[in-house]
C-alpha cells in the first residue's frame, strides 16, 4: 500500500531564495526595506567553512555580517528539523569570514532558519517564515539585539511582489519538474538568437544555476542535468515541435523558425503553457511504504 | 582634396566647420558645413567585430581613434573607441543620412547598442558655471494602446519664448515633472559669447549647432561619454557582485495587459520578448531576452514600478534603456534605482 501526503508545489525553492535574499535590500516601490539591510548586514551565499573541531566541511546557504554581529543562515523547505546541522554551524571559525570578504567578530554567530511554512520546529533556533508574510519565531535566542530589533520590526512584511533573484535553478529543485522548466524558460528562448549555435544540457544547467554553478558537487549537477533533459524532451515533443531539435548533443532552432512577430508569440504562448503558472499542484511531500 | 589622416587632420576638419571657414574646408573636399553630430555607442564588441556603418574603419594615427574609408561617403564618420564599453562615434554627414546609418548599424550587430541617457545625464551641466539650459524636449507616446486611443504628448521648448505667453513657464515645468525629457539643449557662454551650443538626445545622440573651439568641445562629448561608461561600469559590477534587482520608478501607472500583449510578441520600441509566468492584477512576472543582444532578462512589473534582474553576463545597458524608452513611449518621468540609491544619474 502506497500512501500519499501532499503539499502545493508553487515554486518553493526559488521563493524561499528569493524572499529571504530580498531581506538584505530594499525597494522604493512599494516602500521595503529588509531587517537586515536595516541592520547592516552584507551576506555571502553558499561559502564553505570547517568546524573548528573535526575540520568537517561546513556549508551554510547564507552567511552574513555587519558591525553589531555576525549570522548564518540555513533555507530549507524540508520537513524535518535542521537543528542538528544548526548546532554544527556554531562551531565555524569566525576568523574565516574575512576570507569572504565579511567583517570578523569574536564569539558564536546568530544561526538560524528561513522557511516557507512554520509547522517544523528548528530547536533552540530563531525561525524565520518568508512566504507571502515575514514571520518571526523564538527571536529570544538571537545574541544581537540590533537584529533582534530589525526583524521585530520587520515582522508582517508583504514578500510576495519582492524582485526575482538572477538564480533560476538551484540545487534542491531536482525534484520539482514545474519549477525546473519555469527556470528554463528565458534561457530556452536564447536558444532563438539567430546567431545561436544552441545549447548543450549542461549549458543550460549551468546558465540557470548562474552563480551557483561552480558551488555544486558533481552528483547534483548530474542530477539536474537529468531532469533538465526530461522537461526539454517534454518541450520537443509536446510543444515546440516545429522550432525547436536536439541535433549533435545541443538544443537548437529548427530552420522553419524565424524572428517574426506571430512565431515568437507563438513560442511565447507554448513556453507559458509548458511552464505552467505558479499555483496550487498536488504533489507528493514523501512516499511510505 | 587632403584625407583625413591623423587625429590633427580631423580636429582640423572640424573646426574648419564651426568657423564656416570656406577655404579651410575646401582643403577637405567640401564647400559648406554640416552642423557636428556624436552618438555616444555602447558596446560589447571588438572595433573590428561591429566594422563601420558607412564602408570600412581606417585608423587614425592616434590608438583607438579610426575614420571610415568608403567610395562615395569617406571621411564622414570618425570613432573614439579609447573606452573599453562606450565609443563615440562623429559625423559629419547630414542629420537624415547620419541617423539611419548609425540606426542600421547598431540594428544589425549583435552587442552593440545606444547609449540612454537619464533625465539627470541631461540635464548634467545644470549649475555649471558658464552652463545654461536653453530648451528642451518631452515625449510621452502612449505606445501600448492602438493608435486611435493613444493621448500622446510632445513638446518642445526653446527657453526665452517663454516670456510672449503668460503662464508658459508653468505648463512646462509641470509637463516636465510628469513626462520623459527626450532632449534637453545647452549654451556655454564665455566672454558674452556663445562657446557651445549644443542638443543632447536621450538617446546618446548630440548635435553641436554652434561651437568656436573643437578641443572644448570634444571635452564636452567626452565627458558626457565617461560619465556613461562609468555608469556602465558600475551597474556591471552591481550585477556581479550582488542579486538586488535594478528598480525603475514610473510617473504614470501603465496598463499591465497591454504591456504584457507587446512584449510576447517581441515588438515594440523596446525590443524585449518576454513570457508572463506570474499574474495579478496589479503586478506581473516575466521571464525573456533583450533582442537588443539576447541576453536574459527577468522583469517584475507593477503599474508604476518595474524590477529588473539580469542574471549571468547580460548588459546592464538594458536598465537605462527600458528606462528610457518605457518612459517615452508609456510611462512617463523615470529614475533607476539600486538599492534605494539612484544610479545612471
Amino acid at each position: 500500500m502506497t500512501g500519499w501526503r501532499y503539499l502545493p508545489e508553487r515554486d518553493d525553492r526559488i521563493v524561499l531564495w528569493r524572499n529571504t535574499i530580498q531581506l538584505f535590500y530594499q525597494y522604493n516601490r512599494p516602500n521595503f526595506v529588509g531587517p537586515f539591510k536595516a541592520a547592516g548586514f552584507r551576506y555571502n551565499i553558499e561559502p564553505l567553512f570547517l568546524s573548528y573541531e573535526q575540520g568537517e566541511n561546513l556549508e551554510p546557504d547564507i552567511v552574513a555580517s555587519c558591525e553589531t554581529g555576525w549570522l548564518i543562515l540555513e533555507l530549507t523547505t524540508q520537513p524535518k528539523s535542521k537543528e542538528p546541522k544548526l548546532d554544527r554551524y556554531r562551531s565555524i571559525d569566525s576568523r574565516d569570514l574575512s576570507q569572504y570578504g565579511l567583517s570578523v567578530h569574536d564569539g558564536e554567530p546568530d544561526v538560524m532558519t528561513s522557511r516557507l511554512s512554520d509547522n517544523v520546529d528548528d530547536g533552540p533556533y530563531c525561525q524565520i517564515t518568508v512566504d507571502n508574510i515575514l514571520k518571526i519565531e523564538k527571536e529570544e535566542y538571537l545574541h544581537n539585539q540590533r537584529l533582534k530589533d530589525e526583524l521585530i520590526e520587520a515582522e508582517g512584511m508583504d514578500l510576495r511582489r519582492l524582485p526575482e533573484i538572477p538564480i533560476a535553478i538551484i540545487p534542491e529543485m531536482a525534484g520539482k519538474w514545474k519549477e525546473i522548466r519555469r527556470g528554463l524558460v528565458e534561457i530556452v528562448m536564447q536558444i532563438f538568437d539567430p546567431n545561436s549555435d544552441g545549447k548543450t544540457p549542461v549549458q543550460l544547467v549551468d546558465d540557470g544555476l548562474e552563480r551557483l554553478s561552480d558551488k555544486i558537487r558533481p552528483a547534483v549537477r548530474s542530477q539536474l542535468i537529468s531532469k533538465v533533459n526530461n522537461a526539454m524532451e517534454d518541450l520537443l515533443q509536446n510543444h515546440l515541435s516545429l522550432y525547436l531539435e536536439f541535433k549533435d548533443g545541443r538544443y537548437r532552432a529548427t530552420e522553419k523558425f524565424k524572428t517574426h512577430h506571430k512565431t515568437m508569440e507563438f513560442i511565447a504562448l507554448r513556453l507559458r503553457e509548458w511552464a505552467g503558472t505558479p499555483k496550487t499542484v498536488q504533489t507528493p511531500l514523501f512516499k511510505s511504504e | 582634396m587632403r584625407e583625413i589622416t591623423t587625429l590633427g587632420d580631423l580636429k582640423g576638419r572640424l573646426q574648419a566647420g564651426f568657423e564656416n571657414n570656406e577655404e579651410s574646408l575646401e582643403v577637405f573636399g567640401k564647400t559648406y558645413s554640416t552642423q557636428l553630430k556624436a552618438y555616444m555607442i555602447e558596446s560589447n564588441q571588438s572595433v573590428v567585430g561591429a566594422g563601420c556603418p558607412i564602408g570600412k574603419w581606417r585608423g587614425l594615427d592616434s590608438t583607438g581613434w579610426y575614420g571610415n574609408r568608403d567610395e562615395k561617403l569617406p571621411n564622414t564618420l570618425f570613432l573614439d573607441s579609447t573606452r573599453e564599453r562606450v565609443w563615440i562615434i562623429y559625423s559629419i554627414l547630414d542629420a537624415a543620412e547620419s541617423d539611419l546609418a548609425i540606426k542600421n548599424w547598431i540594428e544589425s550587430r549583435k552587442g552593440l547598442d545606444r547609449c540612454w541617457l537619464s533625465r539627470k545625464q541631461l540635464l548634467h551641466w545644470d549649475g555649471m558655471e558658464h552652463w545654461s539650459q536653453s530648451g528642451l524636449g518631452l515625449r510621452f507616446s502612449d505606445g501600448l494602446y492602438p493608435e486611435e486611443d493613444a493621448g500622446k504628448f510632445s513638446l518642445k521648448a526653446w527657453y526665452g519664448a517663454n516670456r510672449y505667453i503668460v503662464g508658459l513657464d508653468e505648463v512646462i515645468e509641470k509637463a516636465k515633472e510628469r513626462f520623459a525629457i527626450y532632449s534637453a539643449r545647452w549654451q556655454k557662454r564665455r566672454n558674452g559669447s556663445v562657446a557651445i551650443s549644443a542638443e543632447w538626445y536621450s538617446n546618446g545622440k548630440a548635435t553641436i549647432n554652434r561651437a568656436v573651439d573643437v578641443d572644448e568641445v570634444l571635452l564636452s562629448i567626452s565627458e558626457m561619454t565617461n560619465r556613461y561608461d562609468d555608469a556602465i561600469s558600475a551597474a556591471t559590477e552591481l550585477r556581479d557582485t550582488t542579486l538586488c534587482a535594478f528598480e525603475i520608478d514610473f510617473s504614470q501607472e501603465i496598463d499591465l495587459d497591454a504591456f504584457s500583449n507587446t512584449v510576447a510578441k517581441g515588438t515594440g520600441e523596446m525590443k524585449l520578448w518576454l513570457v508572463q509566468t506570474e499574474a495579478e492584477s496589479d503586478f506581473r512576472r516575466f521571464r525573456g531576452v533583450d533582442l537588443h543582444t539576447w541576453d536574459r532578462v527577468l522583469l517584475d512589473v507593477g503599474p508604476d514600478f518595474a524590477y529588473l534582474t539580469i542574471p549571468g553576463k547580460g548588459c546592464v545597458n538594458a536598465a537605462p534603456r527600458i528606462a528610457t524608452i518605457q518612459g517615452e513611449d508609456n510611462a512617463g518621468r523615470t529614475s533607476i534605482f539600486h538599492d534605494g540609491v539612484e544610479i545612471f544619474a
